[in-house]
C-alpha cells in the first residue's frame, strides 16, 4: 500500500507566542519547534496500515530548512522516506497555496490513502488537507476517529455534533485526523538513528513547476484581547453567584 | 570432624594405637585423634576425594555458568578496598547484623565453619604433621581450650539451627515468601538438616569416645561430658562398636554436606563472599550511563546476554532471605514486585539459558575456527516473560534492597537497564511516561508547563541569574517542582530568602535552566536523560560553575552523581548541608518557636543514597520549641514516598 | 464583478441549526454595509418548506437544490453543488459556519473556488469595500486580520459568537439543479450513531464539568452531572476522586488521566494541584468553584466563586438552564 502523511513543523503548544510589534507575524526567536500533533495522529495510522497492508509509508511536508527535523521524527517512527518542500517564495503562503504544493508533489508519487491532521496548531485554519483532495480529484473525510481498510474501500467513524458517523469512501482518498483516532507512538532509539540516512527529497517552487499566487493574507498579527485576570465572583448569596457566572459565561466568555 | 587411622598404617602409626591412653595424664591433656577410627583412613580418602570431585564438578559446571555470559565489567580494581569489604561483610557479616535477630541467628549458624576448619583442620594436621614430625600442639592448656571452644562453637551452631527451623517452619515470617504463601524448598530443609546432624552426630561420637576413655579432664568437653553419662550402662565394646557407626554417618553427612555445596543454597558460601569482594565501588545509586547511541543495535537489557557477568552472578549470591522484599515499597503497597522474587527469577533463568550458552559454545569449538556458537532462541522474553512488566515498572529506586541485602547484591540498576530496553530499543511503555518524556523534551520539565515560565516563582524576590551575574558563589539549581509546583515554589522562595539573610553569594540559572534528567534516566530513557544533562552541562560550565545547592534530593543526587559521567564536575550540596552550616556558624538564627509534634521522614534519595541523615534532625532540634518523634521506619530503614523510578509520572 | 454576500445555510432532519441565523445575521449587516443583496444556498431533501424561514433573518434569495443526493451531507455532493452555483452566480463574500459539517465543506470549496478563506472567525466587517475577518490563531494565543484579494472572499464563523438579529425579509425562493452525478459521489453515510445524552469523549468535549476531593463522595455527583446535562457538558474528575473510587479512572483528567482542552473547564471541590493543571491547563475558560479562598485552581481561573459547591453548583444549573430555555 502507497500511504502518504504530511506533517507541518509548528511551535510546540506551550510555548511562549510573542506577536512582533509591527503586527507582520510572531516573534521566532526562542520557540520550541514540534510535529504538529494533528499529523503526529495521521503518521500513526500511516504506519499502523504499513504494519497492517505492508507498503510504504512517504512524509511530506512544506516548510522552511528547520520543518526537515519534524520529517526525520516522522522517519524515526517508522516512515520511509519524506519529500521536503522549502522554498523561501513559500513564506506567508496561504491554504491553496501550500496544498497546491503538497498535491503537486504527491500526484508524483503512487498513493492508496493520504494522512493529514485535522488542523494545524499555529494557524488553526484547517484548510490544506481538503485542498489537496481537491487539487487530487480524490474525495475527503475530515475529523475522523477511526479507521478501517477493506479491500479498495475505506470506513471511517468522525463525530458530528451529537452523533458519530460511520462513513464509507472509495480509495485513494484524504483523511484527516483528529484526536482519539490513535496513540503515536514513541520513536525507538534505533529509530532515530535509522531515520538520519533514510532519503528525503527536497523540493523548491521549481521543482514542482508550480506558480505561487497568495490570495489570502494575514494583514496584521494582534496580541489577543486583553484577558482580564480572573474574576472572583463576589455576591450576597450563592444564587446570585451564580447567576453572575452564568451571565457571563454567556455574555463574556461566550461558551454557552 | 575426627579422623582415624587404620591397621594397615604405617608402623608408626601402629605403635602410636599402642600409646593410646597411657599417653595423655593431667597437665599433659589430649585426645587420640583418630581414636577407634584406624582402619578408615583408606576408605575415608577415597570418600573424601569423591565428595571432593562431586564439590569440585559442581563448582566447574557453576563457574562455566558464570562465565558463559554477560558483558564484561570490571570488578576486581582497587583490591585493597574489596578485601575490605569481603572482610566486614563476608566475615564479619556486619550487613547481615542490620537486622539483629536472623543476624545472630546466621551468625551462630556461620559459627560451623569455624568448627569445620578448627575441628577438621587442626586435627588433619596434628595427626598427619605435628605428630610425625613430634611437634604435637593439641595437648595442655591448647587443647582444654579448643576443647571448651569446639563445644561451644558446636553448642552455637545447633542453637542457630534450630532458631532457623523455627523461624522458617514454624514462624514463617513474610520475608521467607511471597505475598503470605511460604517459598520453602527441599533445599532449605535438608541444608539445616545437614548442618544439625553433623553437630549433632559429632557430639555423638565425643560422647561415646568420652564414655569408653573416660579421662578426667573431658569436663571442658562439656556437652560430650555431659552426653556420656547417657551411655552410662553400655559397655565399652558396644559403645565401640557404635562409635565406629556414628563415626562414618558423621562423616558421611560431613562429607556429603561438602559434595552438596554447589548444588544447594550452599553454594552462597562461595558465592555471597564473592559478591562482597566485587561489590560496586561506585558512589551509592551509580548508574553506569549508555555511551554508544549511534552503532548499537539495542539499548539496556533485553535478554540475559545483555547484562553484565556481574549483574548476573548477582542473583547466584542470593539465598532468598527476604530483607529487601520486608521493605520494599512496591511489594508492601500490594503490588507485584518483589526484590526478592526479581533476583530468584532471574537465577532461575540464568540456570536454563547458561547450559545451552555452554552447550552451543562447546559445540562451536569442535566445529572449528570461525563458527560462532549457535545459541538456541530463548523460549521466553527476559523482559516480559521472565520478568513481568507489571513489577518492572513498579520500582521506585528507592535502594532499600541494596542497602538491606546482606549478600550485596544490586538490584536498580537491573531493573533500570530492563526498563532502558523497553523505552529505547522498543518504544514499548507506559503513555503516561510517554507524555512526560515529550514535555521533558518540549519543555524541560515533566508537566509541560512552559519553560519560559520557569524563573516566575522567582519574580519580585530580587534573585539575579547567572546571566545577570555570573561571579557568585553558588549556583541555586531550582529543579522543575522547586519552579512549578506550588508547595515546590514556597520552598525554593523560602531557602532564597534564607540564603540572602545570611548573605551567602548565590545565583539562579532562571528559564537557561532545565530538567535535571533524574526522572528520564530511572525511567530507562537514556537517550533523553543524557540529552538534559548535556545541556545543563553546557550552560552551567559556560557560567563556570563551580558549586551548587539543590532543594530536591533527586536534583541533588543527579548533579552530584551522573552528571560527573559527562563533564559536569561541581561541589554539590543540599540545602540542608547549608542550612545546618549557617546555623552552626552562627549565620542564622532560628526565632520563631512551633507548635506542635513533628517527625522527620528521611528521603530515599538524601538518606541511603547519599547518608544524609544527620543535618535535617540538627536543624529540626534547633527550632525553638520542636517537639521531634521519630517514625519506626527511619534512617536506612525509611519507607519511600513511591514517587521515585519516575512512578510520580505513572498511573 | 462579483456582487452578493451569501452564506451556506446549515439544516439537519429538516431544521435549521442555530448558526445558519447567525450567518444569515451578519451577512445581512454586511451586506447592508456594501449595498449589496445576501444570498443563501440550502441543500437537503425535502426541505423545501423550511426556505423561507430564513427571510426571518434578512435574506434576500433562497437558492434551494431539494435532491435525495444531497442528503444525508456528504462533501462530494454539497461541495459540488455549491461550487457550481457560486461559479455561476459570482458573489463577492461566501460565509458559512466553523461547524463540524461547514469547516469540511468550506475547506473543499476553498479549493474548487481557487480562493482564500479565513476559517472560525470570531470577527467579520467591511473594510475599504474588502472583507476583513478577525481571527484567533495559536489556540487563540494571537489574533490575525485576514483580507481575501480573490472571490469570492470566503470566512467561517465560530458558532455562538456572533448574534443572530431577526430583520424580517419575505425571500426570493430559487430552486437550482445542484447537478449531480451519482459517479462523481464518492462518499457514503453508512451509519449515524447518535450520542447518548451529549456523552461525548472528555479528550473531545466542549465544555467539561469535573468533581475532586471537595465533592466529599460518589453519590453527591449527581449535583455535577446535572450541571453537565443542563450546560451539554462531559463529567470529568481529579485524581483524589478517581483514587477514592467515587469515579471510574476514564473520567480522572489530569497528567495520569486524560489531557483535555475544551472551550469551557468548570472545576468543582478541586484543589488545582500541578498534575491536574497539567490536564486542563489550556482550556480555554476555566471556571473554579471551592470554598478554599487559597486554592491554585483560583490562580489559573478565569472566573471563580469562592464558597460551598454544594450550594453553588444546584443554582449555578438552575441559572443556565434559564439562560438556555
Amino acid at each position: 500500500m502507497n500511504i502518504v502523511a504530511c506533517v507541518k513543523q509548528v511551535p510546540d503548544t506551550e510555548t511562549l507566542i510573542k506577536v512582533k510589534p509591527d503586527g507582520s507575524g510572531i516573534d521566532e526567536v526562542g520557540i520550541k519547534w514540534v510535529m504538529n500533533p494533528y499529523d503526529e495522529f495521521g503518521v500513526e495510522e500511516a504506519l499502523k496500515l504499513k504494519e497492517k497492508f505492508g507498503g510504504d509509508v512517504t512524509i511530506v511536508s512544506l516548510g522552511p530548512a528547520r520543518a526537515l527535523e519534524t520529517i526525520r521524527t516522522a522517519l524515526a517512527m517508522g516512515a520511509d522516506k519524506g519529500i521536503h518542500i522549502s522554498d523561501p517564495a513559500f513564506d506567508g503562503a496561504d491554504a491553496y497555496t501550500v496544498a497546491n504544493a503538497l498535491a503537486t508533489a504527491i500526484k508524483s508519487i503512487p498513493h492508496d490513502i493520504i494522512f493529514c491532521g485535522q488542523r494545524a496548531i499555529d494557524d488553526d485554519s484547517g484548510q490544506v488537507g481538503a485542498i489537496v483532495a481537491e487539487f487530487l480529484n480524490i474525495p475527503q473525510v475530515t475529523l475522523v476517529t477511526k479507521v478501517d481498510i477493506e479491500g479498495a474501500s475505506i470506513k471511517v467513524i468522525r463525530p458530528i455534533e451529537g452523533a458519530q458517523l460511520l462513513i464509507e469512501s472509495s480509495l485513494p482518498c484524504l483523511v484527516t485526523a483528529q484526536k482519539g483516532l490513535n496513540e503515536p507512538r514513541y520513536a525507538s532509539l534505533p529509530g532515530i538513528m535509522k531515520a538520519k540516512k533514510k532519503p528525503v527529497d527536497v523540493k523548491d517552487a521549481a521543482a514542482l513547476s508550480i506558480s505561487i499566487d497568495v490570495k489570502a493574507k494575514i494583514a496584521k498579527t494582534l496580541p489577543p484581547p486583553a484577558r482580564p485576570p480572573g474574576k472572583i465572583i463576589c455576591g450576597e448569596d450563592p444564587a446570585e453567584k451564580a447567576r453572575e457566572l452564568a451571565r457571563l459565561l454567556r455574555e463574556e466568555a461566550k461558551v454557552i | 570432624m575426627k579422623q582415624g587411622g587404620g591397621s594397615n598404617a604405617p608402623i608408626f602409626l601402629k605403635n602410636r594405637c599402642a600409646m593410646e591412653l597411657s599417653k595423655f595424664s593431667v597437665g599433659n591433656e589430649g585426645r587420640e585423634v583418630f581414636w577407634n577410627a584406624e582402619n578408615f583412613e583408606g576408605l575415608l580418602f577415597a570418600f573424601t576425594a569423591v565428595a571432593l570431585a562431586i564439590f569440585a564438578y559442581g563448582l566447574y559446571k557453576r563457574w562455566q555458568m558464570w562465565t558463559a555470559l554477560g558483558k564484561p565489567e570490571v570488578r576486581n580494581d582497587n583490591i585493597q578496598e574489596r578485601i575490605k569489604l569481603f572482610f566486614l561483610n563476608g566475615l564479619l557479616q556486619m550487613k547481615t547484623f542490620k537486622d539483629v535477630y536472623p543476624g545472630v541467628m546466621h551468625g551462630l549458624i556461620f559459627f560451623w565453619f569455624f568448627v569445620l576448619i578448627f575441628g577438621a583442620a587442626f586435627d588433619a594436621t596434628e595427626f598427619h604433621i605435628a605428630e610425625p614430625l613430634g611437634v604435637p600442639f593439641m595437648t595442655g592448656k591448647f587443647y582444654l581450650v579448643f576443647s571448651f571452644l569446639m563445644e561451644l562453637f558446636g553448642l552455637f551452631v545447633l542453637i542457630g539451627v534450630f532458631m532457623a527451623l523455627d523461624r522458617r517452619y514454624i514462624r514463617k515470617p513474610d520475608r521467607l515468601g511471597y505475598k503470605g504463601e511460604a517459598d520453602n524448598t527441599p533445599d532449605d530443609a535438608i541444608t539445616l538438616l545437614l548442618i544439625g546432624s553433623i553437630i549433632i552426630t559429632g557430639f555423638v561420637i565425643e560422647a561415646l569416645r568420652i564414655h569408653v576413655t573416660n579421662p578426667p579432664w573431658e569436663v571442658w568437653s562439656f556437652v560430650g561430658y555431659t552426653l556420656s553419662k547417657a551411655f552410662a550402662g553400655v559397655d565399652n565394646g558396644t559403645a565401640e562398636m557404635l562409635h565406629k557407626v556414628m563415626w562414618w554417618i558423621h562423616t558421611s553427612i560431613a562429607l556429603g554436606f561438602i559434595a552438596y555445596i554447589p548444588y544447594s543454597r550452599l553454594l552462597h558460601i562461595i558465592t555471597t563472599p564473592a559478591n562482597h569482594f566485587m561489590a560496586s565501588l561506585k558512589p551509592a545509586g551509580n548508574l553506569e550511563p549508555i555511551r554508544d547511541f549511534e552503532t548499537a543495535e539495542s539499548f539496556g537489557a533485553g535478554q540475559l546476554e545483555d547484562l553484565t557477568w556481574k549483574q548476573i552472578f548477582d542473583s547466584d549470591a542470593c539465598t532468598r532471605c527476604g530483607r529487601c522484599q520486608d521493605g520494599c515499597p512496591a511489594y508492601l503497597s500490594g503490588k507485584q514486585l518483589s526484590p526478592k522474587k526479581f533476583i530468584q527469577d532471574v537465577k532461575t533463568y540464568l540456570l536454563e539459558r547458561a547450559p545451552l550458552t555452554v552447550a552451543a559454545k562447546k559445540a562451536a569449538g569442535k566445529a572449528g575456527e570461525g563458527a560462532g556458537p549457535e545459541i538456541p532462541a530463548p523460549e521466553k522474553t527476559m523482559v516480559g516473560e521472565v520478568i513481568d512488566l507489571h513489577e518492572l515498572w513498579a520500582c521506585t529506586n528507592c535502594m532499600y534492597c541494596m542497602e538491606h541485602c546482606p549478600a550485596s547484591i544490586e538490584h536498580v540498576p537491573k531493573i533500570v537497564n530492563m526498563r532502558q530496553y523497553k523505552v529505547l530499543t522498543e518504544a514499548d511503555f507506559a503513555s503516561e511516561l510517554q507524555l512526560t518524556f515529550r514535555n521533558m523534551e518540549n519543555n524541560s520539565n515533566p508537566w509541560g508547563i512552559g519553560s519560559h515560565l520557569r524563573s516566575d516563582w522567582a519574580k519580585d524576590l530580587g534573585i539575579k541569574t547567572l546571566a545577570e551575574d555570573p561571579d557568585v558563589e553558588y549556583l541555586f539549581y531550582v529543579g522543575c517542582a522547586g519552579s512549578f509546583d506550588d508547595r515546590g515554589k514556597k520552598v525554593s522562595a523560602a531557602f532564597a530568602k534564607i540564603l540572602q539573610t545570611a548573605g551567602v553569594s548565590f545565583g539562579i540559572l532562571g528559564t537557561e535552566e532545565g530538567c535535571c534528567g533524574d526522572s528520564a534516566m530511572r525511567g530507562g530513557n537514556e537517550y533523553l536523560s543524557q540529552t538534559l544533562m548535556q545541556t545543563n552541562i553546557e550552560v552551567m560550565n559556560g557560567y563556570g560553575v563551580k558549586k551548587i545547592i539543590c532543594t530536591c534530593p533527586h536534583g541533588y543526587n543527579s548533579l552530584k552523581k551522573d552528571y560527573p559521567h559527562f563533564g559536569g564536575n561541581y561541589e554539590v550540596y543540599h540545602h540542608t548541608e547549608i542550612i545546618d552550616h549557617l546555623i552552626a556558624t552562627g549565620k542564622i538564627t532560628l526565632k520563631k518557636p512551633v507548635d506542635g509534634l513533628f517527625t522527620y521522614h528521611d528521603s530515599c534519595f538524601l538518606g541511603r543514597y547519599n547518608n544524609i541523615y544527620d543535618q535535617p534532625r540538627t536543624i529540626l532540634a534547633s527550632v525553638p520549641g520542636m517537639k521531634l518523634t521519630e517514625m519506626e521506619r527511619k534512617l536506612d530503614k525509611s519507607f519511600c514516598c513511591g514517587a521515585g523510578g519516575a512512578r510520580m509520572w505513572m498511573e | 464583478m462579483a456582487k452578493g454576500v451569501w452564506i451556506v445555510a446549515e439544516q439537519r432532519y429538516g431544521a435549521y441549526r442555530k448558526i445558519s441565523f447567525e450567518l444569515a445575521s451578519t451577512a445581512r449587516k454586511l451586506a447592508d454595509q456594501l449595498g449589496e443583496e445576501v444570498g443563501a444556498v440550502l441543500l437537503g431533501s425535502g426541505i423545501e418548506g423550511i426556505a423561507g424561514e430564513l427571510g426571518k433573518y434578512g435574506v434576500d434569495k433562497v437558492y434551494i437544490a431539494d435532491n435525495a443526493l444531497l442528503e444525508p451531507y456528504t462533501t462530494d455532493a454539497h461541495a459540488a453543488a455549491v461550487a457550481r452555483l457560486v461559479k455561476e452566480k459570482d458573489p463577492s463574500i461566501l460565509l458559512l459556519g466553523a461547524s463540524v459539517q461547514g469547516k469540511d465543506l468550506s475547506a473543499r470549496l476553498v479549493g474548487k473556488l481557487a480562493t482564500g478563506m479565513a476559517t472560525d472567525c470570531v470577527d467579520v466587517k467591511i473594510v475599504d469595500g474588502k472583507l476583513l475577518a478577525l481571527r484567533p490563531m495559536y489556540a487563540g494565543k494571537c489574533y490575525g486580520e485576514v483580507v481575501t484579494s480573490s472571490f469570492p472572499q470566503m470566512a467561517s464563523l465560530r458558532p455562538n459568537v456572533f448574534p443572530a438579529v431577526e430583520n424580517s425579509k419575505t425571500p426570493e425562493v430559487i430552486k437550482f439543479d445542484p447537478g449531480l452525478d451519482p459517479g462523481q459521489l464518492k462518499t457514503k453515510v453508512l451509519e449515524v450513531q447518535k450520542d447518548t445524552a451529549g456523552k461525548v469523549d472528555l479528550t473531545e468535549a466542549n465544555i467539561i464539568v469535573s468533581g475532586g476531593r471537595g465533592m466529599k463522595g460518589p453519590e453527591n455527583y449527581v449535583i455535577i452531572e446535572e450541571l453537565a446535562d443542563v450546560i451539554g457538558a462531559t463529567v470529568g474528575a481529579s485524581r483524589a476522586a478517581v483514587d477514592a473510587g467515587w469515579r471510574p479512572q476514564k473520567d480522572q483528567v489530569g497528567q495520569t488521566g486524560k489531557v483535555v482542552s475544551p472551550n469551557l473547564y468548570i472545576a468543582c471541590g478541586i484543589s488545582g494541584a500541578i498534575q491536574h493543571l497539567a490536564g486542563m491547563g489550556t482550556s480555554k475558560y476555566i471556571v473554579a468553584i471551592n470554598k478554599d479562598p487559597d486554592a491554585p485552581i483560583f490562580a489559573r481561573a478565569d472566573y471563580g466563586i469562592v464558597d460551598d459547591l454544594f450550594k453553588i453548583v444546584p443554582e449555578l444549573t438552575k441559572e443556565v438552564k434559564k439562560l438556555l430555555a
